[in-house]
């Protein structure tokens, strides 16, 4: 426990530098040549929630004020039409996101949950009726998409942030787009429990990363919807494949897997690694099996053995590699800010779970 | 069956102690010991996988190991492996040695599923294989023993299928148990012969635990040669419906010794009933 609090604090330190670094957001990532990237709203986004838990953690009031900073960038620069543009900021050309608005959305209803500040529903209020107004009746989004014509099934991450803004506002319209939005996903599971579109490219294997967004997103629309039934039980084919190969590779999965599971085990995706470890623990809420937790804690203690603790560059020290090998196909020689916000989300996760079973 | 049964032991190291223990005590009441197999450790193959499965500090707790010393006890715990060897009136020594002595076939083999292995047992024909370690089992080595081998498994089964079996049991709300059963193509899917308490006593750790379902599982499968079942039992139905264990995370184990000490298992009744 008290190694993971010491991941979990090297890690909060690397995303205060990555925020200190991105001019009032977060910065995408840092490069192994020594740069870091421009800041991320989508990822500044969802950054939001981990700092507000670490601050409830730990008590720490400097994540709390970093959070409601991450908040105000955003809402500056928040388009008029309610969403967000794709991409690091400033976008090199307008390219309003469906995904990265989707994201955004999940800061938002956290901070709204923090200050009940109506500021904050009020803007995701805005970014959830723009990402409804733009799916079509068979539960797709016809422009925004981050491949031209490609709705990928990682967008049950969009259907998520939508439904809870409809749990804080009641938006019925963002909750049937959000419906129709699953349903269409759903329609492309298959028996051996994987979502066909699950990754960036509809023909390549896709990203533990994608994967696991797409079974998160599913994970939490099920408990929103209060359906597990639904939304839920198509998720338990996968996380019982995931778990068993997080198990039996000691917690290193591979980077991607095909639509036969037919893994690419070159590298690991590393942010793939605690995403899973975060849906194996929001499972296994279900049913209390500490199996589950056990393949959680491998997965999670296989990327806190990739991450430096006392690197002499801050770049480095505390971050999460894309991939290991640090060359490896996913964010190759980078340490993306989304990396290191998973890895704190699974530590904090993991360590409730460890010490209510205590 | 015959008077005299004769049997296969398998074997993860050369010096395992409660291999060792059973061959001699096999032999001792008229058992007739057919060929020992016993996996190299010096095979980097396994080692590798051993490592890719169990992580670097696998080489630190497992190298003494495969040397036959001897792994650690807590001072106020019991160790019953000891005791049964005191109680046998046997040493553990090198299956090697042993089988020299006493002019047992011996192979050593780089993996319990190469062709060596599986010639000896379908030569033999022996009426048991008994399962003392050595990795998982393929298809060619059971279909060579028909089906008989047996295991002394630490858990319950069906509910605690795989690794670590003891330590999950507690875990996951179950009594400690052993369970002799045939291996087939599954993990710990095979037909259920017995079953035979492990008692919790007070400063025990995982370490003395284990030991004590090692030290049953010796009894047990001795008790079992000796006295077959009239036939064998049908495989288990439905078995992989529980999900499969694993080694266990050093988190969980933390958890699961802090349990422990704190006396949160402890039996009802400090008797064995083996």
């Amino acid at each position: 426990m008290k190694r993971y609090k010491t991941h979990l604090d090297a890690t909060v330190a690397w995303l205060y530098r990555s925020i200190d670094h991105g001019k009032g957001g977060s910065c995408a990532y840092f490069g192994v040549w020594g740069r870091w990237a421009p800041p991320y709203p989508e990822t500044t986004g969802y950054i939001i929630p981990t700092l507000l838990h670490y601050a409830r953690v730990t008590g720490a009031s400097e994540a709390r004020e970093r959070a409601m900073g991450l908040g105000n960038w955003l809402l500056g620069i928040q388009d008029e039409g309610g969403y967000w543009h794709g991409g690091t900021h400033p976008p090199a050309r307008p390219n309003p996101s469906i995904f990265n608005t989707g994201q955004i959305l999940l800061g938002l209803c956290a901070l709204f949950d923090e200050t009940e500040d109506a500021v904050w529903l009020d803007a995701a209020r805005a970014g959830a009726r723009w990402l409804a107004q733009g799916v079509n009746g068979e539960g797709e989004w016809e422009q925004g998409n981050y491949r031209d014509g490609f709705n990928p099934s990682y967008y049950t991450r969009v259907a998520w942030p939508m439904l809870e803004v409809w749990k804080r506002s009641g938006d019925e319209p963002v909750h049937a787009a959000a419906v129709r939005v699953l349903d269409r996903i759903l329609s492309r599971r298959r028996a051996n429990g994987v979502i066909q579109g699950w990754g960036f490219d509809p023909e390549r294997p896709a990203f533990t990363h994608t994967i696991a967004y797409t079974l998160r997103g599913l994970l939490e629309s099920a408990r929103l919807l209060d359906d597990w039934k639904t939304y839920g039980a198509p998720t338990e084919t996968a996380l019982e494949r995931l778990y068993r190969q997080a198990e039996l590779y000691r917690g290193r999965l591979a980077g991607a897997y095909d639509e036969a599971w037919r893994k690419d085990d070159r590298f690991s995706c590393l942010t793939g690694n605690v995403q899973t470890a975060i849906c194996l623990l929001k499972y296994e809420a279900r049913s209390e099996d500490l199996r589950l937790v056990n393949a959680a804690c491998k997965l999670v203690d296989y990327v806190c053995s990739t991450q430096s603790l006392r690197h002499p560059h801050g770049g480095i020290r505390g971050g999460i590699a894309g991939s290991r090998p640090v060359w490896g196909r996913y964010m190759a020689l980078r340490y993306p800010n989304w990396a290191a916000k998973f890895h704190a989300d699974a530590l904090m996760l993991l360590m409730e779970r460890l010490e209510r079973e205590a | 069956m015959k008077d005299e049964p004769r049997v296969i032991l398998t074997a993860g190291f050369d010096r395992a102690p409660h291999v060792s223990i059973l061959a001699q005590a096999l032999q001792q009441r008229g058992c007739r010991i057919e060929g020992l197999i016993v996996v190299s450790p010096y095979n980097w193959k396994r080692l590798r996988g051993l490592i890719r499965q169990r992580g670097g500090s696998f080489v630190r707790t497992a190298i003494p190991r495969l040397l036959g010393a001897d792994t650690e006890v807590a001072e106020e715990g019991t160790d019953d492996l000891a005791e049964l060897m005191e109680e046998w009136g046997l040493r553990a020594g090198s299956l090697r040695a042993w089988a020299r002595k006493t002019n047992v076939t011996y192979r050593m083999v780089s993996s319990i599923n190469e062709s060596e292995a599986v010639e000896l047992v379908r030569e033999k024909q022996p009426d048991w294989v008994v399962y003392g370690g050595g990795g998982i089992l393929r298809e060619a080595i059971i279909d060579a023993a028909r089906g008989r081998i047996l295991n002394a498994h630490s858990g319950p089964l069906p509910e605690i299928r795989g690794m670590n079996a003891c330590e999950w049991s507690l875990l996951l709300g179950y009594a400690p148990t052993v369970t002799i059963h045939l291996i087939n193509r599954g993990i710990d899917t095979g037909g259920v012969i017995s079953t035979h308490p492990v008692p919790v006593r007070p400063g025990d750790t995982i370490e003395t635990l284990r030991r004590r379902c090692v030290a049953m599982g010796v009894r047990a499968l001795l008790e079992t040669v000796l006295h077959p079942p009239a036939s064998l039992p049908p495989p288990l139905q439905h078995a992989e419906q529980h999900r499969q264990c694993f080694v266990m995370a050093p988190a969980i184990k933390e958890l699961l010794a802090r349990r422990l000490a704190q006396g949160q298992y402890l039996s009802t009744s400090n008797t064995s009933t083996a």
